[in-house]
């Protein structure tokens, strides 16, 4: 693996450069996250948005280096809080993962182990990085229950995985993952799975405990409600490369990329009619092999031929605001 | 009211009558075993040769064999024999397989085709025969011998089990959530994957010891057992002769492996129900 030397005098918490994670399967190398720049600042909270299969869960897993074979990180530089991540031993990693970093993940259904109860799980995660007496770790899991608003948490923490439902399973799982005050908590879809009221609950949650504990948060999601709701800064992602990165309120109102419009125009607002439900017409394309040139091309209203040919630079389009289009003042200028 | 796992499990175990008995059955010859002094003074089971060969009566409840020992005795006293050769031997099982099962399902790959071969290597060979060999090699054959060779003879059904078990439970969200929290490769296995794969090595052990107790008296009769233990095998070995005058000699001891044996399969079915988080209570 041949990497630059990683530069350390990034004031962001999370800079993610150039990162490259392939998975090697037998029918060929898929790549997953190709060439991929992020970065996220302390107590921010950064929205990754893009289709299902587009990388983004890979990005996730990336940064923890939690990437199993078939899959490896084969290119790049990940710097967490001054430190070079990719350089790091397996047994320094277990040391950042869980107490600097933690994640939440997309099925709560099933994330908990179903033989043991939720306080002695909890107990695990805050005794992995903390050294806490036997007796005192009950008080510590009814305290951080009590904090993502779990009832009678002195008694619920001795009730199983399946006693729980699945809006409880997943602040069981924030509380495992915030347990040891992380810096960076990365939430994978963290409300796909559950229903539109548990959603906004644990939304509110998470919006709560981030004022609390000022922890920065990336939220991985296709929803760009959810996205409008809690993020600062958010990166559209597509076939592996993110294809627009700006604050929020410049990717709603002016969306230099043909596919972040494309993406807002297919979310259904109330007024919408059933007749004028947008779609973007294709699919992700394969990651064994992409198109050439840019990888949205074929399914891009805006494509010409240099599209087809050469991929597009990222481009500074305003400030904090970068763009990967040939296109993108056609675009701004369209809407 | 707290429903683990276990209660559950225990729950759906209640209702299956025949794992129950079966268990019960257990628990009983357990006992016997441990309380063998009590119940049967070790006099009866001393050479006494002014009372060979006395059919079952109200003084020999199962009557006494060749050499005017008590076959009632003699069985309660072979039992301790019999069980404590089935542990010992399921013990080193479970070691061998969970240690091979684990690290081949958990990390795959090349040492799991390694491991998976030698496993390979020993099934394809008959137990029995295989067993023959490994005692016959050696010329003192203690109860530890035995024990040790059923064991070597029979870990690659339950390695085999075990790394299915790891292959699927290693890829259960569960597991990547702990990973993402900092817990270490021997935690996950230990706290989270290996607890997870106990009912089937619980089922398996027990459907092995029935095994065991088998193995253990067919090797006594084949003459390759410890000769001055009292086990049910060599009693059975020794009535061999007598089948004609004397039945009682093997026949009882006969009846106590069938009835050990069927109370440990049983039991197995039993607990693989209630394991099984498909049948419902």
């Amino acid at each position: 693996m041949s990497r630059q030397e990683c530069d350390l005098k990034t004031t962001h918490l999370l800079d993610v450069r150039e990162l490259k994670t392939y998975f090697y399967t037998i029918e060929g190398t898929v790549r997953a996250v190709d060439g991929v720049d992020l970065y996220v600042d302390r107590g921010e909270t950064f929205g990754l948005v893009g289709e299902s299969a587009c990388g983004k869960s890979t990005v996730a897993l990336s940064i923890p280096r939690l990437i199993q074979t078939p899959g490896r990180i084969v290119g790049g530089e990940i710097s967490f809080d001054g430190e070079d991540i990719l350089r790091k031993s397996p047994q320094e990693m277990e040391k950042i993962r869980g107490r600097k970093i933690s994640m939440v993940f997309q099925n709560p259904m099933s994330s908990l182990n179903p033989i043991f109860t939720i306080g002695e799980q909890i107990g695990e995660a805050i005794r992995l990085h903390q050294d806490i007496p036997r007796s005192e770790v009950n008080d510590r899991v009814a305290k951080i229950l009590e904090k993502v608003e779990i009832p009678d948490p002195r008694n619920r923490m001795k009730d199983y995985p399946h006693e729980y439902s699945g809006g409880m399973r997943q602040r069981a799982m924030i509380a495992m993952a915030i347990s040891c005050n992380p810096l960076l908590l990365i939430a994978d879809e963290p409300t796909t799975s559950l229903d539109v009221t548990i959603q906004a609950q644990i939304l509110e949650l998470m919006k709560s405990l981030k004022q609390e504990l000022n922890t920065s948060i990336m939220l991985i999601t296709h929803d760009l409600g959810l996205v409008a709701e809690l993020c600062d800064r958010v990166a559209v992602m597509y076939a592996g490369r993110i294809a627009e990165c700006s604050d929020v309120k410049t990717v709603f109102k002016h969306a230099m990329h043909p596919y972040t419009r494309a993406l807002m125009k297919a979310t259904p607002t109330l007024r919408t009619k059933i007749e004028e439900f947008y779609t973007i017409r294709g699919f992700v394309p394969e990651l064994i092999n992409p198109p050439q040139g840019c990888r949205f091309h074929p399914r891009c209203e805006y494509a010409t031929d240099i599209c087809a040919k050469e991929e597009p630079p990222k481009a500074e389009a305003g400030e904090g605001h970068t763009v990967s289009c040939w296109h993108a003042n056609e675009v701004e200028k369209s809407q | 009211m707290k429903t683990g796992r276990a209660q559950i499990a225990w729950r759906k175990f209640k209702k299956n009558r025949a794992s129950f008995v079966g268990g019960g059955i257990l628990v009983i010859v357990i006992l016997m075993a441990l309380f063998a002094p009590v119940i049967a003074p070790e006099g009866r089971i001393e050479i006494d040769l002014t009372s060979t060969k006395l059919p079952p009566g109200p003084d020999h409840l199962f009557g006494t064999d060749s050499l005017g020992r008590d076959v009632a005795a003699y069985i309660i006293w072979g039992a301790r024999t019999s069980l404590m050769v089935a542990a010992t031997a399921l013990l080193l099982e479970i070691l061998l397989a969970v240690a091979v099962g684990a690290i081949a399902g958990y990390y795959r790959g090349i040492v799991d085709d390694i491991l998976m071969r030698i496993t390979d290597v020993i099934l394809v060979l008959p137990t029995i025969v295989l067993l023959v060999v490994i005692v016959s090699m050696f010329k003192v054959r203690s109860l530890f011998l035995i024990a040790a060779a059923m064991a070597i003879t029979s870990w690659p059904w339950m390695a085999r089990v075990v790394r299915s078990d790891f292959l699927s439970l290693r890829e259960q969200p569960f597991v990547e959530a702990a990973r993402s929290l900092g817990a270490s490769d021997f935690a996950i296995v230990a706290r989270h994957i290996l607890p997870n794969a106990l009912s089937s090595i619980i089922v398996l052990g027990t459907i092995d010891i029935a095994w065991f107790i088998l193995y253990q008296a067919t090797l006594t009769f084949l003459g390759l057992g410890d000769p001055v233990a009292v086990s049910w095998g060599s009693l059975i070995s020794r009535g061999r002769n007598y089948l004609g005058v004397a039945w009682w000699i093997s026949t009882f001891p006969g009846l106590a492996i069938f009835i050990v044996t069927l109370a440990c399969n049983l039991l197995g079915d039993g607990l693989r129900d209630a394991f099984d988080v498909k049948t419902r209570v």
